[in-house]
């Protein structure tokens, strides 16, 4: 180990900073592997110990400090594992605002660069950190006009060899932004939310208290870090509670969904999780002969966020991998979202899910109530309630902005230290949604865009309120609707379903768009009526279109989810091709 | 996942009709209806079970694979003849994976 100080703690290293963390994890246990990457077919294990973390990071941050004032905006083109830890903490050891983004890749680069052109152009970094390999791919690549190549490159590889022992780093104001989130949400515009350094110290200590973490826990984690779930969950809530991480990239999660419970299992993992989604994956692409050593049961902690959290996928995947050691109660849902920080609500770790059926009826009505019969049950799952006194969390009728009686859907609002200072750029839409008050003056608020309700003081999602259709006078919600249809007609797994209003002449029309798999294009005509008997018998309303098109015609978000709104516009462009008409 | 050394590698007509019957498994649909040279985005494959297809492969072919392969292939049949020529040792697997997965393993001169 070269260097000298790197176990000490100057006054301006506090633990009340990123890289007050990461001193004191060295400090601890400098020999602690904080970061190992899993060892899979494809390649060696690397792991980063807490010492040798502490040392590069102080090398990136001085390196990057040589030409970078403090408060640049510094765009992250990395690939996930350590790369990016050391990216993201030297960017902010040097006060840096480091932006994660998903990096190009090879075989889709043109596809890969449009979301960072859009970032670029919303945000302008004055740098981009990327790794040798990484930079050298792209630029080989791209046109020499790309905004890309506007802008200086800044290779890891050059700035992990600086050795930053004698470097200073500046001071820390918790005012200022730690990063910039960029979300993945369903719509064209980036937003990138900014997170202060007392918002993510806030949040962390948040999710130290939910989770119950220990020293002795191990995290596993495979969400890609340019997300909130990934980056705030996955890398620094281990690096906040000094506990050690295995990581896997996204990639070789969804290449074989086994080697995560591989990797729990070879880790002895205790703390891991996604969204939703991730849990289906593992039900549906898991084969049996692949349960053979795989053992779950150091997993006490399984998160679910992000998404909204299945009743079904939680039974299927509870059941599946019981045999295997996996313990129901392990299952954690929560709610959060990146204008948060990350995480907002959850349960009590260790007690599991509470599941509760509610009226799909009463729901699509404003209100949750008892279910009338079997067809009318939408099973809801809790997800939980604020954590600590410094959070609250209301909610709010969107139109008249007064706070809901108990038991009524409407918008979720929150206030607290990890509510973000806003998106970047946008003071006018900030203002809006990060400063909202009540009708009756309290305040300020995140208004979130997410509905929900409280039953017994737990806090169920049950949608977006943009998602929101209305039809006949009546609201119901776009998820509801398309959750109700995709089983009643056994769609392919694969095809999604989207329920959208669209505005045509001045008068709101709800479409359904189903995609089919080409088997179903000969039985077009039944389906379609199927779809119409399914809407009008759970939700006593009648689609004023049903549309069927190919598998994957939809636009998806990276993570699979539908784009909604972009759904519309394609469908009103006329750019959805129709199946079963003249086919 | 490596082959018994003495099998004979996979040949060509073997790899395209596994992808055949795997692409209709995730599709749901009858293996006759996925043409071996139709291209890969008529069929409308998600991508997670483009990725997915990979890690499939990888066991089936003995290699590690890239994730964005089907992406770099039109169809069934020119993937297959690829790969059984790699498997035959006529050509290198390319394995410069300048994505997701080969830079995780950036490895830092000090370690």
């Amino acid at each position: 180990m070269g260097g000298t100080g790197t176990t000490s703690m100057s006054p301006r290293e506090g633990p009340e900073s990123l890289l007050g963390m990461v001193a004191a994890r060295a400090a601890e246990h400098p020999d602690q592997r904080l970061y190992s990457m899993f060892e899979s077919a494809d390649g060696p294990a690397g792991s980063i110990t807490a010492a040798t973390l502490h040392r590069q990071v102080l090398g990136v941050g001085c390196h990057l400090a040589d030409t970078l004032a403090p408060g640049s905006r510094v765009l992250l083109l990395l690939p996930p594992g350590r790369a990016f830890v050391l990216g993201f903490l030297g960017c902010v050891a040097a006060g840096l605002v480091p932006i994660p983004a998903a990096p190009p890749s090879r075989a889709r680069l043109r596809q890969s660069l449009l979301p960072l052109a859009r970032i670029l152009a919303d945000c302008q970094p004055r740098a981009i950190l990327s790794t040798e390999a990484l930079a050298t791919a792209t630029m080989a690549g791209i046109e020499a006009s790309d905004p890309l190549l506007s802008i200086p490159w800044h290779r890891l590889n050059d700035a992990v060899r600086r050795d930053g022992g004698n470097w200073v780093p500046p001071p820390v104001d918790a005012r200022q932004p730690a990063f910039l989130q960029y979300t993945s949400g369903s719509t064209m515009a980036p937003r990138g939310v900014v997170v202060t350094h007392a918002n993510l110290l806030a949040n962390l200590a948040t999710i130290q208290r939910a989770f119950a973490t220990t020293s002795q826990d191990h995290a596993v984690v495979w969400l890609p870090p340019h997300h909130d779930m990934g980056l705030v969950g996955g890398l620094l809530t281990p690096l906040h509670g000094g506990f050690a991480v295995t990581l896997l990239t996204p990639q070789e999660f969804v290449q074989s969904p086994v080697r995560w419970l591989r990797a729990i299992t070879q880790a002895g993992g205790t703390i891991s999780g996604g969204p939703d989604f991730a849990y289906r994956m593992c039900v549906e692409r898991v084969r049996d002969d692949q349960l053979d050593g795989l053992d779950l049961s150091s997993w006490r902690l399984a998160f679910t966020g992000a998404e909204p959290v299945s009743a079904g996928t939680l039974r299927a995947f509870g059941e599946r991998f019981a045999p295997v050691g996996f313990r129901p109660s392990a299952f954690y849902p929560c709610y959060g979202l990146a204008e948060s920080t990350l995480f907002v609500s959850g349960g009590v770790s260790g007690r599991g899910p509470t599941v509760t059926p509610l009226s799909r009826l009463g729901l699509s009505t404003g209100v949750a109530a008892t279910p009338v019969d079997a067809d009318d049950v939408r099973a809801l799952v809790s997800n939980g309630a604020v954590v600590g006194d410094d959070t609250m969390l209301l909610i709010v009728d969107p139109q008249t902005h007064t706070e809901c009686a108990r038991g009524e859907v409407g918008e979720i609002w929150v206030r607290g230290p990890s509510v973000a200072a806003g998106y970047f750029g946008q003071p006018d839409l900030s203002r809006e949604r990060f400063a909202a008050t009540t009708a009756e003056g309290d305040g300020p608020y995140l208004c979130t865009g997410d509905l929900g309700c409280l039953v017994d003081g737990q806090l169920y999602v049950t949608g977006r309120l943009k998602d929101t259709l209305i039809v006949d006078g009546r609201t119901l919600d776009a998820h509801d609707v398309e959750e109700a249809i995709g089983p009643a007609i056994h769609a392919d797994r694969q095809g999604l379903t989207a329920a959208l209003s669209v505005t045509a002449s001045g008068h709101e029309r709800m479409v359904v768009v189903q995609e089919v798999g080409r088997a179903a294009v000969a039985g077009a005509a039944a389906l379609t009526g199927e779809i119409y008997a399914v809407v009008a018998e759970r939700f006593g309303v009648r689609p004023d279109d049903v549309v069927l098109v190919p598998i994957g015609s939809l636009p998806r978000t990276t993570s699979g989810k539908l784009r909604r709104a972009e759904a519309a516009r394609l469908l009103l462009a006329g750019e959805l091709r129709r199946l079963g008409q003249g086919l | 996942m490596e082959p018994p050394p003495d099998t004979p590698p996979l040949s060509e007509e073997d790899i395209a009709a596994w992808l055949q019957e795997r692409i209709a498994e995730l599709l749901e649909v009858q293996p006759s209806v996925v043409g071996q040279h139709d291209r890969f985005e008529t069929y409308g494959l998600g991508s997670s079970d483009a990725v997915f297809l990979t890690g499939d492969l990888s066991e089936l072919v003995g290699r590690p694979l890239s994730a964005t392969l089907a992406w770099e292939f039109l169809s069934i049949a020119d993937l297959a003849a690829y790969l059984a020529a790699v498997l035959r040792g006529e050509i290198e697997l390319d394995d410069d994976r300048i994505d997701w997965d080969l830079d995780a393993r950036f490895e830092s001169p000090h370690q």
